[in-house]
């Protein structure tokens, strides 16, 4: 829908600590405007940092390890906790700036990552709710340090006697992100599909892969491009099966290298899904792919 | 506005920016459509030369304003860089992969440090038969060599009889705050004169422009963003306000998740400025653990640097 030109809008939860296993929650205040007016959410940006970069294994990739669960009332935005990295394509070529740590060449450093979500739809927030965001950090073999996690909120503010529609588009990321290495993965059920009684529609996938490898004196589970696999993709549901990426294709093949981005607009029924195979030639396992779908379906506001 | 398919057109003229000077016009008769009929421009482009290896220029060592016949397009002699989202970064190679993030920066063997810079205005602007839109260049002493600066205009001839029905004109306003050591805390904000709606029409948002420099004084040399130690622009944290009293960032937040590091702007679809009204941003930075190295001359300090760029509808 059509709004009214709005207030710009910037709230900054400022950095919260995540150690191996935990929740955490950033300080919701504030993420909501002082005044309780309408928001119109344009952006969700991330900082993330890893607070130690020296001793083996201590230069971890904090904005893979970092994950956040996103919802309004009880819509989910993200479907659980999902890789910050998983929901922003790259932007000129990187996305970390601070690359202290040193770098090996292929890999991207994995200290200090900046990344933004540009929602594919804005999402309105009621005057009164918000956008609730918790974070976590999976209880991985491989630890590192603690990471500080920043979220900000970029958007409008509406006119308070903006009158609501019945409807509004929630966005809405689903990620089938594995935590260990393989040679092969296929993603399972809804991890990249329509959970909803309503139509999903997609805007892109985004396709990364890691590495569980350490390198150099402190490096560990950096983005990778040195090894990339091949993938197939399948359509499943109303339609029957449908092919996306009919042949073992390379990673970044199917994704473009510069964003690591694959945009496509289709109409995702209930439980229609995606089913991706990779496959790593050679018996590699110490990689592993990451994948995000990102669309958005129209919610009856409550 | 219905452009109807007319012929596209890409003027360009130079000049000399002599260190210190301010006001300096190119050639402008050489931005005059060629053909007697009105145009639009739908992007402004820069190109500025430094011919002086020590030395980078970056969008920040030039100050452009704009005027078309009595109509003024900028607040004042505004930063080249501050009109851009970045789109050119380069990631440097080696054990600087992606921190040197110099925005723009083409280094050429033969004419030393360039940048680049391109506006893709919000709205085509309207340019009368035989008017033509001055560009005026300060030199912002940021470097004492002089620069070669190139500007071009790309857009469409229009028909003679083709007059718009809305007169849609670009607007951009910036403060820079003062500079502030790079091993020292300190604060600043801007002037209600600064990020200044000073029309009585309402501005239509389209970006933000947030840049940090970081100066060394004693050998000239400027870059943005860089990293010694402690990520400047992550030392930094800003507050904006409206002078009717909303908040745009109502906490101090850090100046990277305001203008986010890849782009260094603020991307924005139908946000607006109220006539007659200002911005006013507080900047406060925490001290680095990194002086630059070397004698206090060779000490670095930081600049930070926004604007806003938009446009009105002329005579609403």
């Amino acid at each position: 829908m059509n709004f009214p030109p709005g207030i710009p809008i910037l709230l900054e939860s400022g950095y919260t600590t995540l150690t191996s296993g935990i929740i955490a929650y950033p300080n919701m205040l504030r993420l909501q405007p002082q005044e309780r007016v309408p928001l119109l959410i344009d952006e969700v940006r991330f900082t993330t940092r890893s607070n130690s970069i020296s001793g083996a294994g201590s230069a971890i990739d904090s904005s893979w390890q970092s994950r956040v669960r996103l919802h309004i009332n009880d819509y989910d935005v993200t479907n659980g906790y999902i890789p910050i990295t998983a929901l922003c394509p790259i932007q000129q070529g990187v996305q970390q700036i601070k690359g202290t740590v040193g770098n090996v060449a292929g890999f991207v450093d994995p200290f200090y990552v900046t990344c933004k979500w540009r929602l594919p739809v804005p999402l309105l927030v009621p005057g009164g709710s918000w956008l609730s965001a918790e974070l976590n950090r999976p209880n991985l073999t491989q630890t590192g340090p603690s990471i500080s996690v920043n979220i900000a909120y970029a958007g409008r503010v509406l006119p308070s006697n903006f009158k609501l529609p019945r409807t509004v588009a929630v966005p809405y990321a689903t990620a089938f992100a594995p935590t260990t290495g393989a040679a092969q993965y296929i993603s399972r059920d809804l991890q990249l599909g329509n959970p909803f009684n309503v139509d999903l529609v997609t805007q892109r996938l985004i396709l990364k892969q890691f590495t569980t490898q350490t390198f150099g004196s402190n490096q560990l589970g950096m983005e990778s491009f040195v090894v990339i696999p091949d993938m197939a993709l399948t359509l499943e549901g109303s339609f029957g099966q449908r092919a996306i990426v009919k042949k073992y294709t390379p990673l970044l093949d199917a994704a473009s290298y510069f964003d690591r981005t694959m945009r496509f607009n289709a109409v995702l029924k209930h439980r229609d899904r995606f089913i991706a195979d990779f496959y790593y030639s050679g018996g590699q396992t110490t990689y592993f792919p990451v994948l995000c779908l990102i669309g958005h379906r129209q919610e009856r506001l409550s | 506005m219905n452009s109807m398919g007319q012929s596209p057109l890409h003027l360009t003229a130079t000049c000399i920016l002599q260190a210190g000077s301010s006001g300096i016009a190119p050639n402008t008769t050489a931005l005059v459509n060629p053909y007697g009929f009105p145009m639009e421009i739908h992007e402004i482009k820069w190109q500025i030369r430094t011919g002086d290896v020590n030395y980078r220029p970056l969008g920040a060592s030039t100050g452009c304003s704009f005027t078309l016949g009595s109509v003024k397009l900028t607040n004042g002699f505004v930063p080249i860089n501050l009109f851009c989202k970045s789109t050119g970064m380069t990631a440097g190679t080696g054990s600087n992969v992606n921190q040197n993030l110099a925005a723009e920066e083409i280094t050429d063997p033969t004419a030393n440090f360039w940048n680049q810079f391109s506006w893709r205005l919000p709205v085509p602007l309207y340019v009368p038969p035989g008017a033509v839109l001055v560009p005026k260049f300060e030199h912002r002493n940021l470097l004492p060599s002089d620069l070669n600066i190139t500007i071009s205009y790309t857009g469409t001839t229009l028909p003679m009889a083709f007059r718009p029905k809305r007169i849609l004109v670009p607007w951009v306003a910036y403060w820079a705050a003062k500079t502030i050591l790079l091993s020292a805390a300190d604060s600043d904000n801007s002037q209600e004169t600064d990020l200044a709606n000073t029309w009585p029409e309402s501005i239509n948002i389209q970006r933000m422009v947030g840049r940090t420099l970081l100066l060394r004084n004693s050998s000239g040399w400027v870059s943005e963003d860089g990293n010694f130690g402690d990520y400047q622009s992550d030392l930094l944290q800003v507050r904006i306000v409206r002078s009717d009293g909303h908040h745009i960032v109502p906490e101090f937040s850090r100046w990277s998740m305001v203008f986010p590091h890849q782009r260094r702007s603020w991307e924005m679809r139908d946000a607006i400025m109220a006539p007659n009204s200002f911005m006013m941003a507080f900047i406060q930075k925490a001290a680095s653990a990194n002086a630059g190295g070397g004698g206090a001359a060779d000490q670095l300090t930081t600049q930070s640097m926004m604007s806003i760029v938009g446009w009105r509808e002329v005579g609403t």
